[in-house]
């Protein structure tokens, strides 16, 4: 009872690295409330799976064909059953491609108060408040919960998963999978992998970047000359420049697409929305040119220009030329 | 096939966003708004099923600022119907959302077979339309969809989802479905102003009124604030000559050029 749960995700057999992230997130929770953490594993032979999330105090395990490989309508089955089952005083779960809609689903069909695009919980006098990101970033939020238990979703890479990647043997749980999970209507079919007819943008060393600041397809060889003046440099854009199909969607940086650590990311007029810093803030050097000083990406840019972007690239262009 | 599409305006993000006196809500008198982005894909993916299946293409809104020229250019690219919820609430939760627009779906008395809206909205701070919605009419719901590939018979669909890093999953859903949308298979298609004048002139928005105001959201808002920098960028300024030249400076101590 009053147990700490985060949801574990895995896709083709592994478990996601957001998921150590949450599980991070969860230990801190758990010693706040004086109550244990358990990670919930859905799946179809995972067994061996309950070890790599040792850092928890036990596992809650459903196995079933139906629950083999994520998929929101049969894991919302099982999840709510648990839930039922367990009663425990919280869910957190990664707000990633693969879970989105999750929680809202549960919350909506068990009457279940929602904390949605979170970067982080705090506890204050053993409530949890969780703190929201907003409008692209530009606004947060403190919520609280009016009732229990209380779901969360946590944007990836706001908590270092590296001390969560704990294994060991610990304690599982096995719960029955219930007679509704065959009512789904959802059947998971196969992962496909896109062919890579292009460079492969997390081996480049440079990335110049483009975001909708560049304001149309024309403009993007001023990024293509800044690029051909580095070793080993690509062009890569955010989600509206590929959606508009100025870049192949292979130069995706963000959640839907590649997470990158280049040497340097030259950000030029992106403004930094999560899903795009998801893929990005990894980098060693992230210079950002965008004229509205009050993009978000500035805050985790390590050198920024609020200026023009067009009247800065020819001048930087011509001196790396020199 | 008889699609609906679930569309809402959000604060344009590009402007500067103020917080009302009250610290928990946003100031929307100050505010641009623009049709959600992926919401705009959602219309997309569904006048290419119609193009490609054949088909009729609703469009339903809440009502917000600027939506009748969502819906009007919604129409000029080829949607059949167009709808708003009036409510007289001047914001509200997207669970709150989600709810009126189930009964507004009840009340159209209308079989959809497939349900389209974006995948997530900037301020979707309790939860997503698409899975709120589908927990109410128990149908199935899938996010972050690519491609959506209707069988010929019209019974169920293929459905790609986008998971990153070039992977893709998919999945085979009986109709209806609700199906958020994460991208259309082409650009949304840009629609001349003339066409959307014409849109306004030929069809009429019809209008829903809202039934009594739905219980509001499961969770308070305590405070609305600007994020707080730490740290942050080290701000370079000058003439384009002196920023251009600091940043080559920058580059070269790294070994970078």
């Amino acid at each position: 009872m009053d147990e700490i749960f985060i949801l574990a995700e895995h896709i083709k057999g592994k478990i996601t690295d957001t998921t150590y992230e949450i599980l991070t997130l969860g230990r801190e929770i758990s010693a706040k409330m004086n109550r244990p953490l358990k990670a919930v594993l859905l799946g179809k032979g995972v067994g061996n799976l309950a070890m790599d999330l040792g850092y928890a105090d036990g596992v809650v395990m459903m196995e079933h064909d139906l629950l083999a490989n994520v998929n929101i309508q049969t894991w919302s089955i099982a999840l709510m059953h648990i839930i039922k089952e367990k009663k425990p005083e919280m869910v957190i779960m990664g707000s990633t491609n693969s879970l989105m809609g999750l929680g809202s689903y549960i919350a909506e069909k068990m009457g279940l108060p929602y904390m949605n695009l979170c970067k982080g919980l705090r506890v204050e006098d053993q409530q949890v408040v969780g703190n929201a990101i907003l409008y692209g970033g530009k606004i947060e939020a403190d919520v609280r919960p009016c009732a229990k238990p209380i779901l969360v979703s946590v944007r990836p890479g706001n908590y270092p998963g590296d001390p969560a990647r704990t294994r060991r043997e610990v304690p599982v749980e096995c719960v029955t999978p219930p007679d509704t999970l065959m009512e789904a209507k959802i059947n998971f079919k196969e992962f496909i992998q896109a062919e890579r007819k292009d460079i492969d943008i997390t081996q480049c060393d440079v990335l110049v970047a483009v975001g909708r600041g560049i304001q149309n397809k024309e403009n993007i060889v001023h990024a293509e000359t800044l690029a051909k003046i580095f070793k080993n440099a690509a062009v890569v854009g955010s989600r509206p420049i590929i959606d508009q199909e100025w870049l192949p969607l292979t130069r995706l940086v963000g959640r839907s697409g590649m997470s990158v650590r280049p040497k340097l990311y030259l950000a030029l007029g992106i403004s930094g929305a999560p899903e795009h810093m998801e893929g990005m803030k990894g980098a060693q050097l992230i210079v950002a040119i965008n004229k509205d000083k009050k993009a978000p990406i500035f805050r985790i840019a390590h050198y920024g220009v609020a200026e023009d972007l067009f009247k800065v690239i020819p001048k930087l262009a011509e001196r790396l030329k020199k | 096939m008889k699609i609906l599409v679930l569309i809402k305006m959000v604060l344009d993000t590009v402007e500067e966003i103020k917080i009302d006196p009250s610290g928990k809500k946003v100031d929307t008198d100050a505010a641009r708004f623009i049709l959600n982005d992926v919401d705009n894909h959602a219309v997309e993916e569904a006048i290419l099923l119609k193009e490609k299946y054949g088909g009729h293409v609703t469009v339903l809104a809440v009502d917000a600022p600027e939506i009748d020229d969502a819906l009007f250019t919604a129409a000029a690219k080829g949607a059949d119907r167009i709808i708003k919820v009036t409510t007289g609430m001047e914001q509200m939760s997207t669970q709150t959302m989600a709810k009126l627009l189930h009964s507004a779906i009840q009340n159209m008395n209308t079989q959809f077979d497939l349900i389209l809206t974006g995948v997530q909205a900037s301020d979707d701070i309790d939860g997503e339309i698409g899975p709120s919605l589908a927990a109410q009419f128990n149908l199935p719901y899938i996010g972050m969809a690519v491609k959506v590939l209707p069988d010929p018979q019209g019974r169920s669909t293929e459905v790609v989802t986008e998971l990153g890093g070039g992977l893709y999953a998919s999945y085979r859903s009986s109709l209806p479905v609700i199906v958020g949308i994460s991208a259309a298979e082409k650009p949304p298609r840009y629609v001349p102003i003339m066409k959307v004048r014409m849109a306004m002139k030929s069809k009429k928005i019809e209008t829903i009124p809202a039934p009594a105001p739905p219980p509001g959201s499961k969770i308070d808002v305590l405070k609305l604030y600007k994020p707080v920098v730490t740290g942050g960028a080290a701000m370079i300024t000058g003439t384009p000559e002196q920023i251009a030249d600091n940043l080559v400076k920058i580059f070269r101590d790294r070994g970078l050029s």
